[in-house]
């Protein structure tokens, strides 16, 4: 079944025992954050907020709406739902199918007259920021962040392309928002076009959207792809949209609140800090940030506001950004040349590790005969697109499932050399929000990265090691036998 | 003789590889009368058409021989016989044709008179191969080139258990309802290193000289038991990186249409060994795959491990027999390929050093070898193809 808006997608959470009503007024003031951030940290299921302590009523607030969930086998079961895939896909399998649909064929969006969100609409002097529920979700943010996990509608001048992408927005008054604009971002992008011929940018963002939006939000897409078409091939129909009231823009009809105005790149105002994906509070002040210009507000009756609270893993940075980088590696290495059979983000590595799996046949695959060279051939696919944020690279055989962390730590420390093989990259543009960045990294947006090697020696060749495992290292007659036998041996 | 130690192991590679199918026997014939200094070699095998002379080009000479004169060959009587008579004793043997047949008794044959004369077919040396019956080798010259001697003689006992070898293989290989058990024993009776491996090195069958020496310590090959799994097979693998990305090269030729090739493997102790790696012929491939090689076949490659620098020196009255050395020589040879200095060989000899230079001299003259160097490694050559027989 179809899940067509966020109360669709509710429900289907609901059902599936992943959503804990919270009716309890609670402070926007850090206390909704710190629960929303136990309950990333936790796998509890996501919490549907009514009531706030300092706030009043009329907006309700989901909570971790694409976390993690504890439960045995079902961990990507709120980013599966999203996506209409079944509830116990695993992330590999997620990406997968994501990686698939880039090879089918645009599916362009339906703009339709009306939308939900247009029951309640302000302009002009009406318009109030403050009337919203905007959370302060950690301490030490500089400010209240409305934007977490909403659609920023942004096209070109010549309407060539329409971007959709998450970046964050805080708001600043009433009026006005500011937020992270990064000049290797498409919006980044999109806006310098706008400016370049003294214009602000038309910008529409759509809370609350239909769950696989954020999906293709986070995609890192290549620039001048419509990220609606591609979503359109992944979920199989066209998504709808919306025209605004005020911008020259569609956005995507399902949105619980809708805000649209103008982006000024050259006026600035501080943005920042805010606790991010790598796992950090940052400490340094704030930063300039382009104002955003709010036009109108639009938003259905008890509008939802869905809230991620960005940190240690897993959050939905890892859960959905880190998903979609995957998948977009993933065929990209594949359409390299690289036989993958995985590209997979481990979410306890904050968007900093990427595992590549490769069966063993791999040389006889793509005529490299020596790991290095393999691991100098992913990097420089990977490195080369902006799907190339994750810094560290770690290859593997495929007997290793990157999605099992146990695994994955054994075989990292266990395969890989210090010295040999790997493949370093002196320097590559980056995301200037990596942990460990120095700060004349963070200015220039560019660090190191590397590839490690961690496949068998060369000489080698197709042999891989014998593992002592219940699993591995015992014929299957006897690992049959021993399970079999399990309870007769006194076990429970 | 100078390059004919070199020749020599060249033509033992020939000969497996075309019993095993790859390869081809006329190049086996050109190489025999290249190092024989000969003009015909004759070993005449059953075939899809028939019965005919392998180590040959069709020619009006092969013709005449296969439509008529076979029945007339002396020569073929005389291994018909000793084979029927005392197989053991004559089978890897090679003589003069004139230890064969009595020298006038051949020259008032109508064979000579009406055949072999005309098509250079004077002087005769034959080796005897066979398994149901005789199949010698027939290696022969007119009269211009004159007589062949002892060393002739010597160099065709050298090749011929590789010969029976290869024709055992052929016959084991050629045969399609071959059970792998016949197909085995036919491999591990070689004597040279055999294994098949399919496009990714596993191992999918050894002989029993190519285990020992992959089990070597020092080996520059090396098997490896692979995981993940317990049972997920056996890989072959070389020592040195490079190697084992030519080895890599070889087995994805031969398994993918090319022809594969050959490379040398070193040892961690200075011991090289020739790797040939061929395309596995359809029988073999089809025996080690097994009775599921129905729907999709699996290309094989075929390994062919040799010893190139076996420390075994050549025996002394080999090396008289084959340059012609005195006793002397043949000794202070012998003991320089075993390292010893001049010094020391005359020490040992209880002669003055001249007369060891001169001896060396004499030997470097005698086997055309530029300088000592040279000459170790023909006798290192030579001390390789002295059948390893168990
Ligand atoms: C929850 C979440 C928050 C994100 N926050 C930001 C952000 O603040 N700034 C940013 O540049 N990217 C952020 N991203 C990543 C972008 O969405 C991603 O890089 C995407 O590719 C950008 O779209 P674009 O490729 O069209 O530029 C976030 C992703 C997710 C899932
Ligand atoms: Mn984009």
């Amino acid at each position: 079944m179809p899940l067509l808006d966020l109360r669709q997608y509710i429900e289907a959470l609901r059902n599936l025992g992943e959503i804990q009503e919270v009716a309890a007024p609670v402070s926007l003031d850090l206390e909704l954050g710190a629960i929303i951030r136990h309950c990333s940290e936790t796998g509890s299921p996501a919490p549907l907020f009514s009531a706030f302590a300092d706030h009043p009523s009329g907006f309700r607030i989901l909570g971790a709406p694409a976390a993690t969930s504890a439960r045995r086998g079902l961990a990507m079961v709120r980013a599966a739902t999203s996506l209409e895939l079944p509830p116990t896909s695993s992330g590999i399998e997620i990406a997968e199918a994501i990686a698939a649909s880039l090879d089918l064929p645009a599916i362009n969006p339906q703009i339709v007259d009306s939308a939900p969100c247009f029951e309640n609409i302000s302009t002009g002097d009406d318009v109030d920021l403050n009337r919203l529920p905007v959370p302060l979700l950690h301490d030490g943010d500089g400010g209240r962040y409305l934007n977490t996990f909403g659609c920023i509608v942004a096209r070109t001048p010549d309407g060539s392309w329409t971007n959709w992408s998450i970046a964050r927005i805080m708001v600043v008054d009433g009026k006005r928002m500011t937020g992270l604009v990064s000049p290797q971002q498409h919006i980044g992008m999109v806006a310098k076009a706008w400016a370049d011929m003294g214009k602000p940018m038309p910008f529409a963002l759509a809370l609350g959207v239909e769950p696989s939006i954020p999906f293709i939000c986070a995609m890192p897409l290549p620039a001048k792809v419509d990220e609606s078409g591609r979503l359109g091939a992944l979920m199989r129909r066209p998504i709808r949209t919306v025209r605004c009231r005020t911008v020259g823009l569609e956005a995507p009809a399902s949105a619980e609140i809708l805000i649209e105005g103008y982006l000024h790149l050259d006026e600035k105002t501080k943005e920042g800090p805010m606790g991010e994906y790598p796992g950090y509070i940052p400490t340094e002040p704030a930063r300039d940030g382009p104002v955003y210009h709010v036009s109108a507000i639009s938003h259905r009756h008890d509008a939802i506001l869905p809230v991620v609270a960005a940190g240690e893993p897993a959050e939905e940075n890892h859960t959905v950004w880190g998903t979609m980088i995957s998948a977009q590696i993933l065929h990209d290495l594949r359409a390299a040349g690289i036989p993958a059979t995985t590209a997979w983000i481990p979410q306890q590595s904050a968007m900093h590790w990427l595992v590549v799996t490769l069966p063993r046949d791999w040389r006889r695959r793509t005529g490299i005969d020596a790991a290095q060279a393999l691991c100098q051939r992913i990097g420089e696919v990977m490195f080369s697109t902006k799907a190339g944020v994750v810094p560290k690279v770690i290859v593997l055989n495929d007997d290793i499932n990157p999605d099992d962390l146990k695994e994955l730590v054994w075989a990292f420390a266990t395969r890989c050399h210090p010295l040999l093989g790997h493949a370093v990259f002196r320097d590559e543009p980056e995301d200037p929000l990596v942990a460990y960045l120095r700060t004349n990294e963070k200015t220039a947006a560019r660090t190191g990265k590397v590839v490690y090697n961690c496949l068998p020696p060369d000489e080698w060749g197709e042999a891989l090691p014998v593992r002592a495992s219940f699993r591995h290292g015992y014929p299957a007659e006897i690992v049959d036998r021993v399970k079999r036998r399990w309870s007769e041996y006194g076990f429970r | 003789m100078k390059d004919t130690e070199r020749d020599l192991a060249d033509c033992v590679g020939a000969i497996y590889q075309a019993g095993a199918g790859d390869g081809s026997w006329l190049d086996v014939g050109e190489r025999i009368c290249r190092i024989m200094d000969a003009r015909r070699a004759l070993l005449v095998l059953g075939g899809p058409g028939g019965p005919r002379n392998l180590l040959m080009p069709a020619d009006g000479s092969e013709t005449a021989y296969a439509g008529y004169f076979h029945a007339r060959d002396p020569y073929a009587a005389k291994a018909r016989y000793d084979f029927a008579t005392a197989r053991a004793h004559h089978l890897g043997n090679a003589k003069l044709g004139t230890e064969l047949v009595a020298e006038n008794e051949f020259l008032n044959s109508e064979f000579y008179y009406d055949f072999a004369r005309h098509h250079e077919r004077r002087h005769v040396i034959g080796g005897m191969a066979g398994l149901t019956e005789a199949t010698p080798i027939l290696v022969s010259r007119g009269d211009d080139t004159g007589a062949f001697d002892e060393t002739h003689v010597r160099l065709l006992k050298t090749l011929m258990p590789h010969v029976q070898r290869a024709i055992e293989l052929r016959a084991r290989l050629g045969r399609n309802d071959e059970t792998f058990a016949l197909t085995r024993a036919a491999l591990e009776a070689l004597p040279v290193g055999v294994g098949v491996v399919d496009a990714g090195l596993k191992i999918r069958f050894i002989n029993d000289l190519a285990r020992r020496y992959l089990a070597g310590p020092d080996a520059g090959l090396f098997s490896l038991r692979s995981g993940p799994c317990v049972g997920s097979g056996v890989y072959l693998a070389a020592m040195s990186r490079e190697e084992a990305s030519v080895l890599r090269r070889l087995v994805a030729s031969a398994t993918s249409g090319g022809t594969g090739g050959a490379m040398r493997v070193t040892s961690r102790n200075g011991a090289v060994v020739g790797l040939m790696v061929a395309p596995a012929p359809q029988g073999l491939a089809a025996d080690v795959s097994g009775m599921d090689g129905g729907a999709a076949r699996e290309a094989f490659a075929l390994l062919i491990l040799r010893p190139l620098n076996r420390k075994v020196a050549p025996q002394a009255d080999m090396l008289c027999e084959m340059f012609g050395f005195s006793r002397a020589e043949a000794e202070v040879a012998v003991a320089l390929t075993g390292g010893a200095s001049a010094e020391e060989v005359a020490r040992r000899r209880s002669v003055s050093l001249m007369t060891v230079r001169s001896q060396i001299r004499s030997i470097l003259g005698k086997s055309e070898a530029e300088n000592l160097r040279d000459f170790e490694r023909t006798m290192a050559t030579l001390g390789a193809l002295v059948p390893q027989l168990r």
